[in-house]
């Protein structure tokens, strides 16, 4: 009846639970039937626990054990256990501290580390830097030098060149007065002497240049 | 197949001192067999002092932790010197309920004067520590702050039983738990017993129902088994707060 009222989607669930506890109630029913049927043969007749004559032995075994118990773990198993405890969480807590000093310890070591890094890269970085202005220094001199060089050799070069075209035109000179001589001795049969036909190609020469 | 038949104090051994009759029962021997099983898990367990515990020690580190622990949270860190006795509380009815689930044997929690016993033990425990710590101001206790005076001759009176009926609601609350459980655990299993001796065959395989029915009541009441052991020393320890306290 009081599925109907209640909401349509958890109808289903609320019929199987009432189904369930109908069942429940119908064996509960029926097998406390069956024992009062049975008719308390046993002749306890209610609850035992309302029996004054049982309650002495209760209570003096009660207070015996719970006492025994009290006592022993109180004086033997408690503090056992407390110290194995307290020991552990000293334990935890040096090794924490501990493992904080190993870690203070590392990260000084690592900036230690660091600085020589930095301080070696550094230094790295001005011999660098030295020795490229030394090289580059050393490499300007050498030019200049080669510079220099080559200037005197292309002077000397020049000189010889000027000293053999001298020397060249020289002979030129003579070969063409030799040449002149001969030239008018043959085809006009005039002996010309070599004074006058050294100044002749002498002036010939200049007028060509 | 009387439900009730599993109640049944039964001697062993008789000892009858003056009137009063003390023979060792299956109470006791439950009783006996439960502080033997603490006492080995904690001594036994704990006899290496293992800096790292093995399997028997780790069990009775996290019983203790547990317990330390709901002491200082619920009832403060003055009442570091009730661990032992909240530890011990705690362990003897939890191992008392967890035994009873066991066939053939006696849960002595099922039986209210074991828990008034405990209960009441507490109870005096807790105003003893109350009254040797806060003197006459303790009846402050039944008066709280900040509550008009003319409330007085009705407050004080609600609060002074609700005092008084701690120690009823916290034996009743387990001894109840415990013996419905069991009671209820013992009806079905009989229902399944008269159906196969009145209908044979048949009988036990419609029988089989309430057996599944079982099946699941005994995982529900190893839950009650511990809830109840817990609610007992939770509300210990708030007990104990309220006196060291006073709210």
């Amino acid at each position: 009846m009081e599925n109907k009222t209640a909401g349509s989607g958890c109808g289903g669930w609320l019929r199987l639970a009432g189904a369930l506890a109908t069942v429940v109630m119908v064996l509960v029913v029926s097998a406390g039937l069956a024992l009062a049927s049975d008719g308390g043969g046993h002749g306890g007749g209610g609850m035992p626990q309302l029996n004054p004559a049982t309650m002495p032995t209760q209570l003096f075994w009660l207070i015996a054990c719970f006492g025994t118990l009290y006592f022993l773990l109180f004086a033997t198993a408690l503090p056992r256990v407390e110290e194995v405890l307290n020991a552990r969480d000293s334990r935890i807590s040096f090794d924490i501290s501990k493992a904080d000093e190993l870690r203070n310890d590392s990260n000084l070591a690592l900036a230690a580390v660091e600085r020589v890094l930095d301080q070696a890269r550094s230094e790295a970085h001005d011999v660098l830097a030295k020795t490229a202005h030394e090289g580059h220094a050393a490499m300007q001199a050498r030019m200049v030098r080669f510079e220099l060089e080559i200037s005197r050799k292309a002077k000397e070069a020049e000189k010889r060149i000027n000293a053999t075209k001298a020397a060249a035109l020289s002979q030129l000179e003579l070969t063409a007065t030799d040449l002149a001589a001969e030239v008018t001795r043959r085809l006009a049969g005039i002996e010309l002497d070599s004074a006058t036909v050294t100044g002749a190609v002498k002036t010939a020469m200049r007028e060509r240049n | 197949m009387d439900p009730l038949h599993q109640f049944h104090i039964k001697p062993i051994i008789s000892l009858v001192i003056g009137k009063y009759d003390l023979s060792f029962s299956n109470s006791a021997l439950s009783m006996i067999l439960v502080v033997t099983l603490i006492y080995a898990l904690m001594a036994y367990g704990m006899r290496n002092r293992s800096m790292v515990p093995g399997r028997l020690q780790s069990a009775a580190e996290i019983f203790y932790e547990f317990l330390a622990g709901m002491v200082r949270e619920n009832a403060g860190h003055d009442a570091k010197p009730f661990v032992p006795f909240v530890f011990t509380l705690f362990m003897f009815i939890l191992f008392g309920n967890l035994i009873g689930m066991v066939p053939w044997a006696f849960t002595f929690t099922s039986h209210i004067i074991v828990t008034f016993a405990l209960a009441i033990f507490v109870f005096l425990m807790v105003t003893l520590v109350a009254l040797v710590k806060h003197g006459f101001k303790f009846f402050t206790f039944f008066m709280p702050h900040g509550v008009p005076i003319w409330l007085a001759p009705i407050l004080i009176p609600i609060e002074f039983i609700s005092y008084l009926s701690r120690p009823i609601s916290l034996s009743v609350r387990l001894f109840a738990n415990m013996m419905a459980g069991h009671t209820m655990l013992k009806v079905f299993a009989g229902f399944t017993i008269m159906l196969g001796s009145s209908l044979g065959a048949m009988g036990y395989a419609a029988g089989m129902l309430p057996v599944l029915i079982n099946f699941a009541l005994i995982g529900f009441e190893i839950l009650v088994a511990c809830i109840q052991a817990y609610v007992f020393s939770l509300l210990t320890c708030l007990y104990i707060r309220d006196a060291l306290e006073l709210h």
